[in-house]
């Protein structure tokens, strides 16, 4: 896999039809991370076109060093996502309005809106993290990645992120205690 | 160390969820056995799992985004290309200036040439007369 990978990075540098593969092996998994990120699928879109289009740019100038290509896109994507935090943080923009955390309708209505609010409440928290922390669950959970492969896209060893996972759950718990007491 | 036995369950838990993608209430029971207090982090970790889903863009918003790239990267290769077939046409033009100045050269060493050999058999023809 990594190895077909590598070719086809080495041809996406001059063929367009490769950067295309490319493309479409990697556009939902980068679309995800930032749509976490930011919390609203109209900058998700923007911040998405923002990172192949970078990608694109510098691809000329990209050198394999053992971490897959999707490492590098994650972390252009964390950098665009940073730069966006940063502009929009006098505004505070977290919408969840277009979050789809409906879970399938097995249970009663009553039970799946307070589920959402849950989920929403909990997703709040999770913005309110630290860009780094937030970077971690959203590879955890989201991509699924191993802790190696979280560790190779943050810089970091594996011990250091199991570390980081321990300290974010940590957060969350006070975030949420202090959002659920009366 | 302790920390690190921790931050252990605790990832290998979160692993184990994002694998089965479903929470495992034995393997919670098993695990807060012997460290109750991982118990609210567990649960944390299964909320996460259950909020934390991926999320697939609008199929437009992709075949539109897929197109501007590869008319991006279409354009570059074409630049390049005209890029590496610059220097041909530099030498090209060199070796018509080159061409021109030794045709230059060769016309005024002609024109040299007819003159003296004009003023020599001017010089020439008074004696033979």
């Amino acid at each position: 896999m990594l190895a077909d990978e590598s070719g086809l990075v080495e041809r996406a540098k001059t063929d367009p039809e490769a950067f295309g593969i490319l493309y479409e092996r990697y556009v939902n998994k980068v679309y995800s991370y930032i749509y976490y990120r930011v919390g609203n699928h109209h900058d998700a879109e923007d911040l998405t076109a923002r990172t192949f289009h970078r990608a694109l740019d510098h691809i000329d100038h990209y050198v394999q060093r053992g971490a897959p290509f999707s490492a590098w896109l994650y972390r252009i994507a964390h950098n665009l996502g940073a730069n966006w935090h940063r502009d929009h943080s006098r505004r505070q923009v977290v919408s969840l309005e277009d979050v789809n955390l409906s879970p399938p309708l097995r249970e009663g209505p009553q039970h799946v809106t307070e589920q959402r609010e849950e989920e929403n409440e909990l997703l709040a928290a999770v913005r309110r993290l630290p860009a780094d922390r937030q970077q971690l669950l959203i590879l955890k959970f989201v991509e699924e990645m191993s802790n190696t492969q979280i560790g190779t896209v943050m810089g970091r060893s594996e011990g250091a992120i199991k570390s980081l996972y321990h300290r974010t759950l940590l957060s969350l718990r006070e975030m949420l205690e202090a959002v659920e007491a009366p | 160390m302790r920390e690190a036995v921790i931050a252990n369950l605790l990832t290998a838990y979160a692993d184990y969820l994002v694998s089965t993608k479903t929470g495992d209430e034995d393997h919670m029971k098993r695990l807060t056995t012997h460290q109750v207090e991982l118990a609210p982090l567990l649960q944390i970790a299964e909320r996460l799992n259950r909020a934390l889903k991926p999320v697939t863009p609008a199929s437009a918003f992709k075949t539109r985004l897929r197109q501007e790239l590869l008319a991006t990267a279409a354009r570059r290769a074409e630049e390049r290309g005209i890029e590496k077939q610059v220097p041909f046409l530099r030498r090209k033009e060199v070796v018509i200036g080159v061409a021109a100045v030794i045709g230059s050269v060769l016309s005024v060493a002609g024109i040299v040439a007819a003159l003296l050999w004009r003023q020599r058999s001017m010089t020439r023809a008074p004696h033979t007369t």
